[in-house]
């Protein structure tokens, strides 16, 4: 489903972030890719989810390529995959509904079912009673909740988790930890980062990566 | 393409940014506002110039020396023009009984005779009442020899005219730089607005977001703002309306086609503005 083939990437010509990654991660797989800050962790996320391109290499998903990627095929791209953002993106002048509901929006999906797919991941993250919050009302768990169920709503075919317990306390932690475990055992295709050793450990029922100055151990 | 949506975000950013927009408003209000208050001069110089124009005559005095058979010969001459509507004959002795009446004394006493010249009145039609066309006619009649001399008041319509044709000129001209103001504030307003909303309109599209999706809600907020500008203006307006009817002098209010036409000026000239804006989000 996903395929890195010696993927790099150089910012400023000289900055190396990533070099020559080869990695691949099958439908149902969870791929955990760990390393301390300033591994390239995040940029790796920010190549799959296409929000910046390679300088080398390329990344292959579903069948399409990332080289040229422009146009509706990058729309096409970016809609099968739900990031759960480091710095979460959610905006603040929308309420925790509308933030989840994003993702299907963009889909173009009917208003019914908009609404009842955003009250269904509302009850799935037992967040009902904070639907008409905004996020600067929520506290840093729930916030991470909120940042999940956009990045699942819609059903992706690959998640994108990038460092999801970052800043959480250890009850947060352990049940968005518990939530990731959940959708991959409900059949999702999860890549997720973290500097974390012991979300490492508890992920290690699965593929775990090391990432160190940009490169795979 | 979800418009309603789409039409549901730009209000409640619309409403979220109150600070800037409401700016935005109110600088296309007041802005409008010149232009309004100058269309509605210019509607009502309009009006007293054709409401002078309905009321127009032109005298043709007659030799006193004229004969029974060259005025009716001058009648039919004045018939046949095709910038006479109606000619009617005052002798001397009615235009003496007019100016008696007027008055109210008796004109002859210490008088040898009537020194009041016979005359023609003459209506114009509508489409002559121009100073060229009437000094064009005027200079016909007056080849006549039966004619002294011939009367329309054209240096009061020469002014009347002068001063319409100046206030149109000076309304293109201001209406002009106001509606390209218009444009500009419309423009920079929703480029503020899109640095505003920079993170929005990022996630959106890293969500796989169509370019129209995004475009979309600018579009709606660039045609509010032109909408509520306009009216801002024609509340204004209708307030100074209402004070110049009580204070002043009464005044006609602008016809609804007028309204409208210019209303949809400013939408047309909001979505130029928001679209000059909107180029870039292209590229985001």
């Amino acid at each position: 489903m996903l395929e890195l083939r010696n993927l790099g990437k150089v910012y400023s010509g000289k900055i190396v972030a990533l070099f020559n990654i080869n990695l691949s991660l099958n439908p149902g797989e969870l791929l955990t890719i760990f390393g301390p800050t300033g591994a390239g962790k995040t940029t790796l996320i920010k190549l799959i989810s296409a929000e910046e391109s390679p300088s080398d290499g390329e990344i292959l998903f579903d069948g399409l390529s990332s080289i040229k990627l422009k146009g509706k095929r990058l729309q096409e791209w970016r809609q099968k995959i739900g990031t759960l953002y480091q710095d979460l993106r959610l905006l603040k002048e929308k309420t925790v509904a509308r933030n989840i509901a994003l993702p299907l929006r963009v889909l173009g999906k009917k208003r019914r079912e908009i609404e009842s797919l955003t009250l269904e991941m509302l009850s799935f993250l037992r967040l009902e009673a904070r639907k008409d919050a905004y996020p600067e009302e929520l506290s840093s768990g729930e916030k991470q909740k909120v940042a999940l169920a956009r990045a699942i709503v819609s059903q992706p075919q690959l998640i994108l988790a990038d460092e999801p317990t970052g800043n959480l306390d250890p009850p947060s932690r352990m049940e968005i930890l518990n939530l990731i475990r959940g959708l991959n055992h409900l059949g999702s295709t999860i890549l997720l980062t973290t500097n974390q050793k012991e979300v490492a450990d508890f992920l290690s029922f699965a593929k775990v990566c090391e990432l160190s100055l940009g490169r795979i151990r | 393409m979800s418009w309603g949506y789409s039409f549901q975000e730009a209000l409640s950013d619309f409403w979220q940014d109150k600070a800037t927009t409401l700016m935005a408003v109110i600088t296309i209000g007041f802005s409008l506002l010149v232009l309004n208050f100058f269309l509605l001069l210019i509607w009502n110089l309009n009006q007293i110039v054709k409401d002078f124009k309905k009321q127009f005559q032109m005298q043709v005095y007659l030799v006193p020396s004229v004969q029974t058979g060259e005025i009716a010969d001058l009648e039919a001459f004045l018939r046949a023009q095709p910038e006479v509507e109606k000619a009617k004959f005052v002798s001397q002795k009615e235009a003496l009984k007019e100016m008696e009446a007027f008055f109210g004394v008796d004109l002859l006493k210490g008088l040898e005779g009537n020194p009041l010249p016979g005359s023609f009145v003459l209506d114009i039609r509508e489409r002559f009442r121009v100073p060229a066309a009437l000094q064009y006619l005027a200079n016909k009649i007056k080849s006549k020899p039966s004619v002294e001399g011939v009367e329309f008041g054209k240096e009061s319509l020469d002014r009347l005219d002068n001063l319409f044709q100046t206030a149109v000129k000076v309304a293109i001209l201001f209406g002009g730089f106001i509606l390209l103001a218009l444009v500009l504030i419309v423009a920079n307003t929703i480029r503020l607005l899109m640095n505003l909303k920079k993170e929005t309109v990022r996630l959106y599209r890293l969500l796989g977001a169509r370019a129209g999706l995004v475009v979309l809600p600018f579009v709606w907020e660039s045609l509010l703002l032109g909408l509520s500008g306009t009216l801002l203006s024609l509340l204004l307006l209708g307030g100074i309306f209402k004070i110049f009817q009580l204070k002043l002098f009464p005044l006609i209010f602008l016809p609804y086609q007028i309204i409208l036409f210019l209303t949809g000026a400013v939408l047309v000239l909001s979505l130029v503005g928001g679209l000059i804006s909107l180029r870039k989000l292209a590229s985001v």
